[in-house]
């Protein structure tokens, strides 16, 4: 019966979207965002350049992890150091990533602890200003229930001072019940999967958003949207997916042939950093392995950032770029850029 | 590494929440010549013994050791903390006074990354002045009984305080001279990684491996974690204390990378490393290499690590010959026993299911009991041998037996590892899937059937008691169709046996006369539930299609179209896309099919309902038998209607999908004879969103 319910809302949704236009409901005060995804934070010119240029007035800075500890109990995780003042003029949302697996492991006793640790960062480390804390979690049918009565929790806490929570939504939880928070940030990023990257973009895929716009018009929360910047350089061999490799200069001929479409041939052997472990070790390339560049193109992600303007007027009011980082600022130019900050 | 078990959990109901079929056994490695608990903190051992032995020999002073961090400095005198008691008890002020300093230090030594409680400005500056007064303090203690502890206070300070130079002189000019204990070596654990972070690396992993730290030696070698770096080291030192990380990290990454190598994600979380096969072959040659130099001290780690490197590339006869011979070979008892472990896994691949066989593999599995040294609730005290029983049995041996055509025998080793566990295990989900004779024949083979001595043993590990086999029999039998052979198995199981079984909430709340294309049963499997039943269904149903069946078979016109109708509803109900699954099935799930040996309910259903709708003159009910099998086909083969995006034009566009084809012939049949002979205003097609719809788009 869950295929007949799930009929029946394709199709109201399909009857509202042809006989009605949809409602404009974007979020309060937005501005264009960027979200801080390290563990130090610290500004070179490059990042602060960005920030001004595209006149960024929110960043969603990630202050620390939430995961469940070796015996069991729920403890802050890899929290930011602040080693950098952030620019005058920005406002910061703290936001917290939670790990799914705590949800289901008492997460409502957490609430305060959580609300007071982001307070007593601001404080301790001069952020100023803040008016709102981000939670982001890839919840599930198993985790909802609990993960939205802690969300209620966290609101309560925040309402009494005069604070807002907002979560992140990606786009399969669009077909859940919305969060309660007072605004959600729909994650246009990370819709595919990796081991099929050579057939889909693995970042950002017009086939894997598809059948999740149809959501978009009815869902109930006020949304704003996050769009990648981010790239990935994929190693195979043969058509075997092996490692991701780290900023690699591919265009270094005497190790690397183009071969069009993002190719790249390796032509010497070499061994590199491994991306994938947080150990640097070493990843070896062999003559006849192949690099494929995968990023979101511009052209998507314009006709991903029209096609939810058109099925959701207001969402795009705000974007968001995930994320701030030196070496990803560049995979687009600052025309695209405007395009979708300020279209 | 353990992978957490991967299951198909969306909406998955019972078998006490573990769906069958989904499992993904951890692969747990197989070579290793250190003990992974010396991925531990290798000091806190021996530190927490002696406060079990200040306080009398109190075991429970080992988890007090671990909360002196949690004792506020204010709370000092009045603190509960076991070892603080015993001290205030004997008045002994030495010890309180070392407790004291060293409480203060645990409170301030900013490993609050990981607490609730993030500090104040005041609070960090305030950590920093006091972290220098412990410093003091602990500098001017000129005692003897806790000389040492003080002396790892002060360097645990000046490494807070991040002094690294400070560390350095303090050992060599002091620490180094102090009497050898875990203290010392805690000290010079400290110390390298002053070294280390002062850039003397090498020197630093050289001392991180001759302590054990092999957490350390893991970090200090992070870029050596390949073959390139195993030859570096070698070059400098045939017998470095880092090559036996090395190598084991090498071993266990290649097998890593032959599990998992397709999932990097899984692969960066296990912190591996991907070895490929030109890596795997140079390694074999390599470590020949060191073997015919002779240099090295541990000749049994070298050949076994070849051998097992050689049975992961294929290469089995070199395998079996190379970890046969490593055992005769100097180096540790454990690098023995690794050898021995790993030949037992590489042998059942050639193996022949002979007595001679059977009998090593006996002495193998008792070994490996006697190695993992289990207590009596089956908990091992070195967890590595239980990771090899786990990866031999399920492995290896279960699929051998598979291949051998000895499936009971395959089915027995399952039960032997799961520990005849009823719930949540392979075997659990192996007896479900069987069918009824086949497990009847296995409650043969465990009583009657076993041939050597090594089934015997395995059998005497599995039992299965006759109120379990009645039921699990009688459910099968239902899930057969074969209902009155079920009712005399169900009729044996007591009402207190299922109101224990995760299907008791589902039985206790859903009722399968219900018609269920006009009224569905939900219930969340997020409450499930034990829940007391006052009958047993299954049984009440077996008797009511009995009935049934005798009913129809005297029965004609329209009294029997309403008995197959009637029928056809409780044949889907136990089905598993009913809602009275539980019925004939022990777990459901969103994406639970048919089962091996399960009757055809579903397509039974429909012909029933096509029958009795073909032969009934009430036109009311006919619409009905209609209305059942859109249902039925939606349910089954899917909805019609499919939708793209249209990126350019920024909509929807809808068509049919012929491939759905039952759904629309249903749809059309329903409505043509609603629209002509029937009731097109029935509250039951009002009600339906879909026919609306369809009805619109037909237009």
């Amino acid at each position: 019966m869950k295929n007949l319910i799930s009929y029946i809302f394709l199709i109201a949704t399909l009857l509202a979207a042809v006989g009605c236009k949809p409602e404009r409901k974007a979020i309060d005060n937005p501005k264009p965002s960027v979200y801080y995804w390290r563990t130090t934070f610290s500004l070179d010119e490059v990042e602060r350049k960005f920030l001004a240029d595209h006149k960024v007035g929110k960043m969603y800075v990630r202050y620390f992890d939430v995961v469940v500890n070796e015996k069991g109990v729920l403890r802050p995780n890899a929290t930011i150091t602040f080693k950098d003042s952030v620019p005058a003029g920005i406002e910061v949302i703290p936001t917290i990533f939670i790990v799914n697996n705590c949800v289901n492991q008492g997460i409502d006793t957490i609430a305060p602890l959580l609300v007071d640790r982001v307070l007593q960062m601001n404080e301790t480390n001069d952020i100023k200003g803040v008016q709102e804390i981000q939670i982001d979690c890839d919840w599930t049918v198993k985790t909802q229930d609990a993960y939205f009565k802690f969300l209620e929790q966290v609101r309560q806490l925040l309402a009494a001072k005069g604070m807002k929570l907002s979560a992140t939504i990606r786009l399969h939880q669009l077909a859940m019940k919305a969060p309660p928070v007072d605004y959600g940030v729909l994650m246009m990023y990370n819709t595919g999967d990796l081991k099929n990257s050579k057939q889909r973009n693995p970042i950002l895929d017009k086939r894997d958003v598809e059948p999740y716009l149809k959501y978009l018009a009815k869902y109930s929360l006020p949304l704003c949207a996050a769009y990648p910047n981010f790239g990935w350089q994929l190693l195979y061999t043969g058509d075997k997916f092996r490692d991701i490799l780290y900023s690699e200069d591919l265009s270094d001929t005497t190790l690397y042939q183009p071969a069009g479409n993002g190719k790249y041939v390796v032509i010497s052997s070499i061994d590199l950093p491994n991306y994938l472990s947080s150990n640097s070790t070493y990843t070896y390339l062999n003559a006849g392995d192949t690099v494929m560049v995968v990023k979101p193109d511009a052209t998507t992600l314009v006709q991903v950032h029209d096609a939810l303007s058109h099925e959701r007027p207001g969402i795009n009011d705000q974007v968001i770029i995930y994320h701030l980082n030196n070496s990803s600022i560049n995979n687009y130019s600052p025309s695209d850029y405007e395009k979708i900050f300020n279209p | 590494m353990k992978k957490s078990l991967i299951l198909s959990l969306l909406a998955v109901a019972t078998l006490q929440a573990w769906a069958c079929g989904g499992w993904v056994r951890p692969n747990y490695y197989m070579f290793s010549v250190f003990n992974r608990d010396l991925m531990k903190n290798p000091f806190s051992q021996e530190t927490k013994q002696y406060w079990v032995d200040y306080t009398g020999g109190d075991e429970s002073a080992e988890y007090s050791c671990e909360m002196l961090d949690m004792v506020k400095p204010e709370e000092f005198d009045k603190s509960d903390n076991l070892i603080l008691k015993t001290a205030r008890k004997r008045g002994d002020t030495e010890t309180l006074n070392y407790l004291r300093l060293l409480v203060k230090y645990l409170n301030n030594d900013g490993s609050d990354d990981c607490e609730w409680n993030y500090p104040t400005k005041e609070q960090l500056a305030q950590r920093k002045a006091t972290i220098q007064q412990v410093l003091k303090q602990a500098q001017a203690y000129k005692g003897t009984k806790y000389k040492s502890q003080y002396a790892l206070l002060v360097m645990r300070c000046n490494m807070t305080a991040e002094n690294h130079q400070a560390n350095i002189s303090y050992w060599e000019k002091t620490a180094s001279k102090l009497k050898d204990n875990v203290y010392k070596r805690w000290m010079k654990d400290i110390y390298a990684g002053a070294l280390y972070n002062t850039g003397k690396k090498d020197k630093a992993c050289e001392i991180y491996a001759e302590l054990g730290d092999m957490t350390s030696i893991k970090y200090c070698m992070r870029k050596k974690r390949n073959l390139k770096g195993i030859k570096e080291e070698y070059a400098a030192n045939p017998n470095s204390p880092t090559l036996i990380f090395l190598v084991q990290d090498f071993v266990n990454n290649t097998q890593e990378t032959l599990d998992n190598g397709s999932d990097p994600e899984y692969m960066r979380y296990v912190e591996a490393t991907g070895i490929y096969e030109n890596e795997m072959n140079d390694f074999i040659v390599f470590a020949g290499k060191v073997l015919d130099e002779k240099k090295t001290k541990s000749p049994a780690m070298w050949e076994a690590a070849r051998g097992f490197v050689n049975y992961m590339a294929g290469n089995q006869d070199e395998a079996i010959k190379q970890l046969t011979n490593a055992q005769t070979l100097d180096g540790t008892q454990r690098m023995k026993d690794n050898a021995r472990a790993c030949l037992m896994l590489a042998s059942i691949k050639s193996a022949k299911p002979t007595d001679d066989y059977f009998d090593y593999m006996l002495g193998e599995y008792k070994w490996l009991e006697q190695k993992a040294g289990y207590d009596s609730n089956h908990v091992p005290a070195d967890a590595h041998y239980q990771d090899v029983f786990e990866r031999v049995t399920y492995d290896a041996l279960v699929p051998k037996y598979y291949q051998w055509g000895m499936p009971n025998q395959a089915t027995a080793l399952l039960g032997m590892a799961a520990n005849n566990s009823e719930y949540s295990s392979e075997y659990s989900c192996q007896l479900d899937t069987l069918s009824s004779s086949d497990y009847e024949g296995f409650k043969y083979y465990l009583d009657n059937g076993t041939s050597n001595a090594f089934e015997r043993w395995v059998a005497s590990y599995c039992s299965i008691d006759n109120t379990k086999f009645n039921d699990m029999m009688g459910t099968k039998l239902v899930r057969e169709g074969e209902f009155q052979a079920a009712i005399n198995y169900l009729e044996q199981v007591p009402l207190s046996y299922i109101s224990e079984q995760g299907i008791s909430y589902y039985m206790a709340h859903k009722d399968y006369n219900e018609v269920i294309w006009m009224k569905r049963q939900f219930l969340s499997f997020l409450n499930e539930e034990n829940t007391p039943v006052t009958s047993n269904a299954k049984l009440q149903y077996c008797r009511d299609m009995v009935a049934l069946d005798n009913q129809i078979a005297n029965s004609s016109g329209e009294e029997r179209n309403q008995l197959l109708y009637k029928k056809a509803n409780m044949l889907y109900q136990a089905s598993h896309k009913g809602d009275c699954w539980y019925l004939a099935h022990y777990q459901n799930g969103e994406y639970s099919e048919k089962l091996r040996s399960e009757y055809d309910f579903i397509g039974t259903a429909r012909r029933l309902l096509m029958a009795a709708g073909h032969d009934s003159e009430n036109m009311d009910f006919k619409q009905r038998c209609y209305f059942a099998q859109t249902f039925i086909t939606a349910e089954n083969y899917g909805y019609c209607v499919k939708y793209d995006y249209d990126w350019d034009a920024k909509k929807y566009t809808y068509s049919f999908d012929n491939e759905k084809y039952p759904h629309i012939r249903a749809m059309e049949i329903l409505l043509e004879f609603a629209n002509t002979n029937g009731t097109p205003n029935a509250d039951y097609m009002t009600k339906c969103d879909i026919i609306k719809v369809f009805q619109q788009y037909n237009n």
